[in-house]
């Protein structure tokens, strides 16, 4: 049982559950960002009773917090009734409460060098987020969860599929892209991420997509062709990777932005192309700058990537003087 | 208002900022070019992250966590504009800074 501070209500914590995650289940408004340890919102002060820290060394956490009893409420169980202080926002409310589930590896379309698209079964529900949205990934036998967004639409089949880029030192990734076979069983926690499609919001969109930071914007973009409003939407696309083997297959995406009034897609590489590339060159925070017509003023702009990407892409956008209502991303570390 | 003391200035040089606990509250003090010291609130008006944490160049602090931007002479949003941070009352005498931790309260705010 977990108490929060000067609030009328308790939440439980099912079978050794996280605390972020039980309260988000709860419904409640507990800020968080990435929910895999890195950025430290989700920070809460310790008053009374034991937590389980699951990771001590989180990048998320400082010496200062410990000194403070403070730890991350996506790192921490409770070991018996707690009572912690935080602040929540009724803004932050999950839009979709969070659920566990087991998930089967059905798919996989290999796009590029170490990057898949997967395709994942849950056994016992339909697929419920919202565009942009991610879920947490844990593997039998590896600790910690893995973040990875949706690029597919909300389903009733329970079909979730995932851009997974392998990383370097990264066991998972590795698993997901090619090692692990068809029928491999995982489990899924989700959705998650406040960076998710404002389909009521008329204003011209801007997608801005660095490496496999492509999923969520296939699936933000995806989902604004689908409504109302989109013939009378002007809808910009901006993708970057490194080389011209990177860019991953964009037909639906083509197929999909029939639907919109506007519609400008600007695929670029950074590093240096031979001859056979004949698109835009540069990194993606210059190509916007250069490509993207003028007004910004009243453009939403939606942002994934790399952390470097994502914040190279702000700070052009806020020395552009855009304002901070209109960008929507999730800080990754 | 009760001034408390919080440090010297060889603990807080020109360009710095730091936490401080005074009086059971964390206040961020952060001492500008021409010697002007500004007490703060310690985590950003968006969400839980340390100001700290950030970065300052002139009067402009930025968080990390979304690049808000804040002027920290004046305490008010730089982007987004309709923001504001704490402004706790500061008193310099001789080399020390003193502090009235409960002459403002943190604020908060959504994009």
């Amino acid at each position: 049982m977990v108490t929060i501070e000067g609030l009328d209500r308790d939440f439980t914590c099912d079978k050794g559950d996280l605390i972020l995650r039980a309260a988000l289940r709860a419904g409640l408004g507990f800020p968080y960002e990435c929910a895999t340890g890195s950025c430290g919102t989700c920070k809460y002060e310790l008053l009374v009773g034991h937590v389980e820290d699951t990771w001590p060394e989180a990048p998320g956490i400082r010496l200062r917090d410990r000194e403070h009893g403070r730890y991350l409420a996506c790192q921490s169980k409770a070991t018996g009734p707690i009572v912690i202080r935080v602040r929540l926002d009724e803004r932050l409310r999950p839009p979709i409460p969070p659920r566990r589930s087991v998930a089967t590896i059905s798919g996989r379309i290999y796009q590029a060098p170490g990057y898949s698209e997967l395709k994942l079964q849950i056994s016992d529900e339909g697929a419920e987020f919202l565009p942009g949205q991610f879920i947490l990934i844990e593997f039998p036998g590896l600790t910690g969860a893995r973040a990875y967004s949706m690029s597919n639409q909300p389903n009733t089949d329970g079909v979730l599929q995932l851009h997974v880029k392998a990383k370097q030192e990264g066991i998972m990734s590795n698993l997901l892209v090619s090692e692990s076979p068809i029928g491999t069983k995982l489990i899924v926690d989700g959705p998650y991420g406040h960076a998710f499609a404002r389909l009521e919001d008329s204003r011209p969109v801007v997608c801005i997509a660095g490496g496999s930071g492509l999923g969520p914007m296939l699936s933000v973009a995806g989902a604004l062709a689908l409504t109302p409003l989109a013939s009378q939407r002007s809808v910009d696309f901006f993708y970057g990777v490194r080389t011209p083997a990177e860019v991953c297959d964009l037909s639906d995406l083509r197929k999909q932005a029939e639907a919109f009034g506007r519609w400008g897609l600007h695929v670029a590489v950074s590093d240096k192309p031979d001859n056979s590339w004949n698109g835009l060159v540069g990194m993606i925070d210059q190509i916007v700058q250069v490509h993207l017509p003028m007004p910004w003023s009243n453009s939403l702009f939606y942002i994934a990537g790399p952390p470097p990407m994502v914040d190279a892409v702000v700070r052009v956008l806020l020395t552009c003087q855009v304002s901070h209502e209109q960008l929507i991303f999730d800080r990754f570390y | 208002m009760t001034f408390l003391r919080v440090c010297s200035f060889d603990d807080l040089w020109e360009g710095e900022m730091k936490v401080f606990t005074v009086d059971g509250i964390e206040v961020l003090l952060v001492h500008l070019k021409g010697g002007h010291v500004t007490a703060t609130q310690v985590v950003c008006p968006h969400q839980n992250v340390e100001l700290v944490e950030g970065t300052l160049e002139g009067d402009i602090l930025t968080c990390r966590m979304h690049l808000w931007q804040f002027n920290a002479r004046t305490c008010t949003g730089h982007n987004p504009t309709h923001t504001q941070i704490a402004s706790y009352p500061t008193q310099i005498q001789g080399d020390e800074i003193f502090v009235d931790v409960n002459g403002d309260v943190p604020k908060f705010a959504t994009p």
